[in-house]
């Protein structure tokens, strides 16, 4: 039968320690000490001798060294078995053992233990939080706690841990847990449970990390001094040597991770590596994935298992290529030369990064001097490359591309991100700045969210970098996620810092700005809005566009014109407008010119539209006249739509997710016309009269189902009514008038009468605007024209119209 | 101080137990076990074994290859055996004289440990004497 656990903090070998220490540290024994060598000591003062003094203090102060060594491994030693396991107290460590010393210890003595840990106070920090703070909170709860429960939880924690002893950091989690009032500290930084499991799983690394060995440890020699006779083993390779840059040389010191993603990639590679007969690799993935890192996890791997194994070191050679072709008279002769003296000198692997831009800089001569390596059974070669460039240049060469294993990476996981992001954070931690848990977690978020062009973990890591570096321009303690927003809205060219007061006024006043500008679309404009709101506050999916629309109506209705008061209202300019024509894209191939093609032969080898997003990735993208287009090219919008992204001929992928997609069509035109002629002020026939619509359009085959489907909403544009197009001329109107007298410094006065007949004269339900538009034209443009001509109209004058006067 | 009296039998056990059983057997063995791995860095950063192996190689593999010229020439033949060999002699000597450092190296480390050992079992009789001075002159 197990015992059953108890609580006796003063029966562990901690207090056995602490007990001891004070008795034969503390002022009794220091009593003792001074009555040991008083004779001595008067001894010396009456008679001048200093031997029995010398010899006394020796003996004493060498013993107390000695028992304090003994105490320090025996019973303050942490990793050490326990008097007696059922006695839950003996989990504490040897610093919290100082402050829980009762059998039933109350919450105020467990909050002392935590706020002396420094391993609490790194959770604490990466809360957000200060030791004041937290003191405060913990200072006015006096509460009793079941004890064995609280001990037999933690260590189930500490194991799970895997640590050797209960800490202060332990505790404080389960302070967390289990007292009430500590939840708001929990809910003011917006942390849950979860997250501070998490925190505390990093908190057990950082200090695995903090801890350097001495400097003459064992481990520290050699990796300081090498194998030399290892090293004496291998030639000289001096021409290799001028070209490359050994990063074997001193991976012992550099390389090794806490955290190491793509394991199994670095097994693969390794297995491919020894064999006699094709035994090169090529790594390919996005920017940002680890291609780098991955080589120096490997150059790590390897040399560590060479010590292990006693086998001779493999040289891990990064080829300089920018000396090699610019430095070099004739780098083929030059590179042949020196790979034939280094496989004379022992074994190495060379790496060439960028290899499909290598490929293509280099000559014919020195592109068969890398065949001939990549044969060659005594030369590795490892290649990095991005998929686009892997692609276009490296595939098309079967032979050249017949000699690599191909090792694909996958973008990191959220979570891996999140290790290495702490990882690195311990290296730049001396610079001052802290960064907290939640921070870490914006960067990783956010990244994801708006830097779609590179991949996990390389943009957060260079976002974390970045937003440190402005934390110390700042003079700031702790990287918040305002900075981080900000250094992100840099990268992204996009602003997605948090909604500020004046953002949040123009966001609810939105809808009446378009209301003014576009007239009588008063529904479709609420919708839009509302999915734009959505869309900045980051409610919704964040795996699709902003929004998707799709409007109907005929002609001049305000479609186009809704997406170029949407653009400049929403992201500040017609300029970040993407117009797409999609007659031009009416047949099978034009899907090309959007995509890109395959084939870096053809004249689209880079997609029109992925260009665009790529470049800007908040863009508004109009697709004008949708129903034109080839079904292929409506296909790839499927994907679009769909899932926010669009993978193009060159296999890399274009993010389209903070892009906002309107597509207008005149399909139903004359249906919508017929109705609204009919029936105009009826809400609920309104929506029946849509799905009708929709319905027949699909009938023609226009668009497939799964294509409509996928807008967030489909918009009726109606025609206009004579009341809007009077409110349409006024707005024309009036925008016409400010050009002129801009331009002309000339003011125009119109009659009331005058632009009622205008309106009236442009009305047109078959043509919209653009007949208002066309009677303005010839009208009153043509009126003003010969009134110039056959007037002097100086600057400063007003012209005044009236009805007559445009013979209306 | 509660410990002490609250468990006089396992204060007692510490001290008169545990104390000279660390003394004897646990710090002499960490000592052995320290100088194991000291001893083993040596060897790593020597490499004994690669040198022994690697004893008559040329030196940094500097040797006069072969040059596809056809045909036997006395003169060439002679100047490759003389190179090589004048090579593989450097090697030696080079390898050679780390083996001595190294060997030199191993035995200070020992030295050392032993001297450790000597002097940490040779404590309690210096106490001794030094209580039995002490204990003379007063």
């Amino acid at each position: 039968m197990e015992p059953k656990p108890t609580f006796l903090p003063t029966a562990t070998r901690s207090y056995a320690g602490i007990s001891l220490h004070r008795l034969f540290f503390g002022p009794i024994f220091w009593v003792v000490y001074g009555y040991i060598l008083y004779p001595y000591i008067q001894r010396f003062i009456e008679q001048d001798d200093m031997n029995p003094l010398g010899v006394s203090v020796t003996l004493l102060v060498s013993f107390l060294i000695m028992f304090h060594y003994f105490l320090r491994t025996t019973l303050e030693n942490d990793k050490l078995t326990p008097f007696r396991k059922e006695n839950l107290a003996e989990e504490l460590n040897f610093k919290t053992a100082h402050y829980i010393k009762k059998t039933k210890p109350t919450t105020q003595d467990i909050f002392r233990a935590v706020l002396k840990s420094s391993r609490a106070k790194f959770i604490i920090n990466e809360m957000g939080l200060t030791k004041k703070e937290v003191r405060d909170k913990l200072k006015p709860i006096k509460e009793n706690i079941n004890i064995i429960e609280w001990m037999t939880e933690a260590q189930e924690l500490r194991q799970k841990l895997g640590e050797e002893r209960v800490h202060g950091s332990i505790l404080f989690f389960l302070c967390l847990k289990h007292i009430e009032p500590l939840k708001d500290l929990l809910n003011e930084r917006n942390v849950s449970l979860e997250d501070v499991q998490k925190i505390l799983q990093w908190e057990v690394l950082h200090w695995q990390a903090s801890r350097q060995e001495h400097w003459l440890h064992p481990h520290k020699l050699v990796r300081s001094f090498g194998s030399l006779g290892r090293s004496w083993s291998m030639g000289y390779t001096h021409e290799l040597d001028l070209v490359t840059t050994d990063i074997s040389s001193s991976i012992r010191w550099k390389g090794k991770h806490m955290i190491v993603l793509h394991r199994e990639e670095i097994d693969n590679m390794a297995k491919v590596l020894s064999r006699s007969e094709q035994s090169n690799v090529i790594i390919i993935g996005k920017n940002g994935v680890g291609k780098r890192t991955l080589v120096r996890n490997f150059t790590y791997a390897l040399r560590m298992a060479e010590q292990k194994q006693g086998r001779n070191y493999t040289r891990v050679l990064l080829l300089k290529p920018e000396i090699l072709l610019s430095g070099t008279e004739h780098p083929e002769a030059f590179l042949l030369k020196a790979l034939g003296q280094a496989q004379q000198a022992g074994r190495f692997i060379l790496i060439i990064e960028k290899l499909g831009m290598f490929m293509e800089e280099s000559n014919a001569n020195l592109r068969g001097v890398i065949l001939q390596a990549l044969q060659s059974t005594g030369i590795n070669v490892i290649g990095i490359a991005n998929a686009a460039d892997y692609h276009s240049l490296i595939k098309n060469d079967s032979a050249f591309d017949g000699m690599f294993e191909k090792t694909f990476l996958d973008e990191a996981s959220e979570e891996d991100t999140m290790a290495v992001l702490m990882e690195q954070f311990f290296k730049l931690e001396k610079q001052g700045v802290n960064i907290t848990f939640k921070a870490l977690k914006s960067i990783v978020e956010l990244s994801q969210r708006y830097l779609g062009t590179s991949a996990l973990p390389g943009k957060a890591t260079g976002i974390m970098e970045d937003a440190i570096l402005t934390a110390k321009a700042q003079k700031a303690k702790v990287v918040t996620e305002a900075i981080i927003r900000q250094t992100i809205s840099q990268k992204a060219h996009m602003n997605v810092e948090e909604v500020t007061a004046g953002e949040k006024d123009k966001l609810i006043h939105l809808e009446d700005i378009l209301k003014k500008k576009v007239i009588g679309q008063d529904h479709a404009i609420h919708l839009i809005v509302n999915a734009l709101k959505r869309a900045r506050l980051d409610i919704g999916s964040s795996k699709r566009p902003q929004g998707t629309f799709l409007f109907l109506g005929p002609t001049g209705v305000g479609k186009t014109e809704t997406a170029k008061v949407l653009a400049e209202a929403y992201f500040g300019s017609v300029e970040n407008i993407v117009r797409v024509d999609m007659n031009e894209y009416g047949n099978a191939d034009s899907v090309y010119e959007i995509i890109g093609s395959p084939d870096p032969g053809k004249s689209h080898s880079e997609g029109f539209l992925t260009k665009k997003v790529q470049d800007n990735p908040a863009s508004l993208i109009l697709l004008d006249e949708i129903e034109k287009a080839h079904k292929n090219v409506l296909n790839v919008f499927l994907q679009i739509l769909d899932e926010g992204h669009l993978i193009d001929g060159l296999g890399q992928k274009t993010d389209f997710r903070n892009t906002i997609i309107i597509a207008t069509s005149n399909a139903g035109a004359l249906l919508i016309r017929d109705y609204f002629k009919n029936t105009a002020d009826q809400e609920l026939t309104r929506t029946d009269f849509k799905k009708q619509l929709i319905d027949a359009i699909l009938k023609e085959g226009l668009f497939s189902p799964e294509f409509v489907n996928r807008f967030d909403e489909v918009i009726l544009y109606t025609p206009l009514t004579q009341e809007q197009t009077i409110k349409l001329a006024i707005l024309m109107l009036d925008k016409f008038i400010h050009e002129f007298d801009q331009k002309k410094g000339i003011k125009i006065a119109m009659e009331k009468e005058a632009v009622i007949g205008l309106a009236e004269r442009g009305y047109s339900v078959d043509f919209g605007a653009r007949e208002m538009r066309r009677v303005i034209t010839e009208v009153l443009q043509t009126y003003l024209a010969d009134y110039l001509l056959n007037n002097e109209v100086k600057r400063g004058e007003t012209i005044t119209i009236k009805k007559e006067n445009l013979e209306l | 101080m509660l410990f002490l009296l609250k468990h006089p039998l396992r204060t007692a056990y510490i001290l008169f137990l545990s104390f000279p059983w660390w003394y004897i057997w646990k710090v002499p063995k960490a000592i052995v076990l320290k100088y194991f791995s000291y001893a083993h860095a040596f060897g790593e950063i020597i490499s004994f074994s690669f040198l022994l192996r690697t004893l008559f190689r040329p030196w940094k593999n500097i040797t006069d290859t072969p040059s596809g010229q056809k045909g036997f020439s006395l003169e060439r033949f002679v100047e490759k055996i003389v190179f090589n060999s004048v090579t593989r002699v450097i090697g030696f000597l080079f390898r050679s004289i780390l083996i001595l450092i190294g060997v030199v190296i191993q035995l200070l480390c020992l030295a050392l440990f032993l001297l450790f050992l000597a002097l940490w079992y040779g404590y309690p009789v210096a106490v001794f004497f030094g209580v039995q001075f002490l204990l003379a002159v007063s």
